[in-house]
């Protein structure tokens, strides 16, 4: 685990370095770099938080599988999407960023669906 | 001949209180006999064996909920985990959205106990209703049969309308009134644009303020009732027994001594019909009552473990059900409490 965020780190410095040279000569070589070292970084960092996230999936197989699957997916939709606004920001893009921003927003509401459908549910039964 | 005849009376006379101790109609036999135990069982339980058996009842009780808490705990600290993974700079849209899911999350998680709670409440104000509409006119006709008639009428007359009333509010309006206003916490949890969590604890101040009122217009109304109606029995049972003493020569007073022997025997009857009432009522309504406390003791444990992580609406939908579990403590506690009440009063009214 610490190997990979070291390792993370490192590619993180060296892209800083090769991002601000290239910056000067050619820059959209410069955001590719920068996207690149984004996702090897994002790739480390996931692989370093594996037994975080098998221990989670133990802990909601107590309770409520399916709820707690539908909010990881969320939450990975959610780290994903940050990171390609971030990217478009850094980029220049804001528009691109906004539109990414709002189709984050549907992806997490689409991964949550099942649970706001059981939520619809219980409330109808109230109802009746 | 006159003075054998006399004497033959007189030892007839005593043995109608003997008779009396001994016999019970029918329908008061019933009554007792659906008490889940009896007035001698009571005093002969010790304190400790009460405490042991609440213990075991208290064991049986927190399982459910103990499962409800973890679940939540683990939903809470997953949510947390997730918001904190999520960059500081994260767009506010994506973080809110993630933030009504994780509560949404915790609503499914449990829903499910509070509506079992609720009906378990609705299923006993339904069956304590129907045990009163067989119970009231039986206990009404033993507090007759003690010469207190007027007590009696105000037992069967107000009290029987008024706790049936009560019944029916809370097992029609008062449980689907909580039901709304968990619909509106759910609703708060998914949009935080609407403030629909104020709007929930105004109704929830309603309510309590409904049932303060209805605790204090009952009791005084009861109360002032019985003591009146008892005053009233008092005095038709003294001027009963002076009428006998003074009308009736040789003797008056011999049965008027026998009556006052017969009516102790009757009291023990009402007393021992009064407790099984009492501890139909409780068995009625101290498990549901003990739900509600330990379910509440949860929700707002689970609130304080929500606040701590700072996980907001999870914890505002937390404090919500607390709440509405008090709500239900509150309604059980209530009626429980009128029923109690009545029928301590009518044992103890005239009892000297």
């Amino acid at each position: 685990m610490t190997g990979d965020i070291v390792r993370a780190f490192g590619i993180a410095a060296a892209a800083i370095v090769f991002a601000s040279l290239l910056k000067q000569y050619s820059p959209p070589l410069s955001v590719a770099v920068s996207f690149a070292a984004g996702i090897a970084v994002f790739f480390f960092a996931l692989r370093a938080g594996a037994s975080v996230f098998v221990f989670l999936n133990e802990l909601a197989e107590h309770t409520h599988a399916q709820g707690f699957a539908c909010l990881m997916k969320a939450a990975a939709i959610a780290l994903i999407s940050q990171f390609a606004q971030d990217t478009c920001r850094e980029s220049g893009q804001a528009a691109l960023a906004g539109q990414i921003e709002f189709a984050g927003k549907i992806g997490v509401l689409a991964a949550a669906a099942p649970m706001f459908s059981e939520l619809a549910q219980i409330l109808l039964r109230y109802l009746q | 001949m006159k003075r054998i005849i006399l004497t033959f009376l007189l030892l007839l006379l005593f043995a109608v209180p003997v008779c009396a101790q001994e016999e019970m109609p029918e329908e008061w036999t019933q009554v007792v006999d659906e008490a889940p135990m009896t007035a001698e069982e009571f005093r002969e339980t010790d304190i400790s064996d009460w405490l042991f058996q609440a213990a075991d009842t208290l064991k049986e009780a927190v399982h459910a909920p103990l499962r409800v808490f973890a679940a939540a705990t683990v939903a809470l600290v997953l949510a947390a985990l997730i918001e904190s993974m999520t960059p500081s700079g994260a767009a506010e849209g994506i973080s809110a959205a993630m933030d009504a899911a994780a509560a949404v999350l915790l609503f499914v998680l449990c829903i499910p106990a509070l509506t079992g709670v609720t009906e378990y409440a609705q299923q006993a104000f339904a069956d304590s209703a129907q045990y009163l509409t067989g119970l009231v006119p039986v206990f009404a006709g033993v507090i007759a049969a003690c010469g207190q008639t007027g007590t009696a009428a105000v037992y069967g007359g107000l009290f029987f309308t008024l706790a049936m009333a009560i019944a029916n509010f809370f097992s029609g309006a008062g449980i689907p009134f909580l039901r709304m206003i968990l619909s509106l916490c759910a609703v708060s949890c998914v949009d935080s644009g609407l403030d629909t969590d104020a709007l929930a604890k105004q109704m929830s101040k309603w309510m309590k303020w409904a049932l303060a009122a209805a605790a204090a217009v009952f009791t005084a109304l009861l109360g002032m009732q019985g003591i009146l109606a008892q005053s009233a029995d008092n005095f038709a049972l003294k001027t009963g027994k002076f009428v006998v003493s003074s009308g009736i020569p040789v003797v008056g007073k011999a049965i008027s001594d026998a009556l006052g022997t017969v009516l102790a025997g009757l009291h023990l009857m009402k007393a021992t019909v009064g407790f099984a009432v009492i501890a139909v009522t409780a068995a009625q309504f101290v498990p549901v009552l003990m739900q509600c406390a330990i379910y509440q003791a949860v929700f707002t444990a689970a609130h304080a473990v929500a606040a701590a992580l700072g996980v907001k609406r999870a914890a505002r939908l937390l404090d919500g059900f607390s709440q509405c579990m008090g709500l239900c403590m509150a309604m059980c506690g209530l009626f429980g409490f009128i029923v109690l009440t009545a029928t301590i009063m009518m044992v103890i009214l005239g009892s000297g």
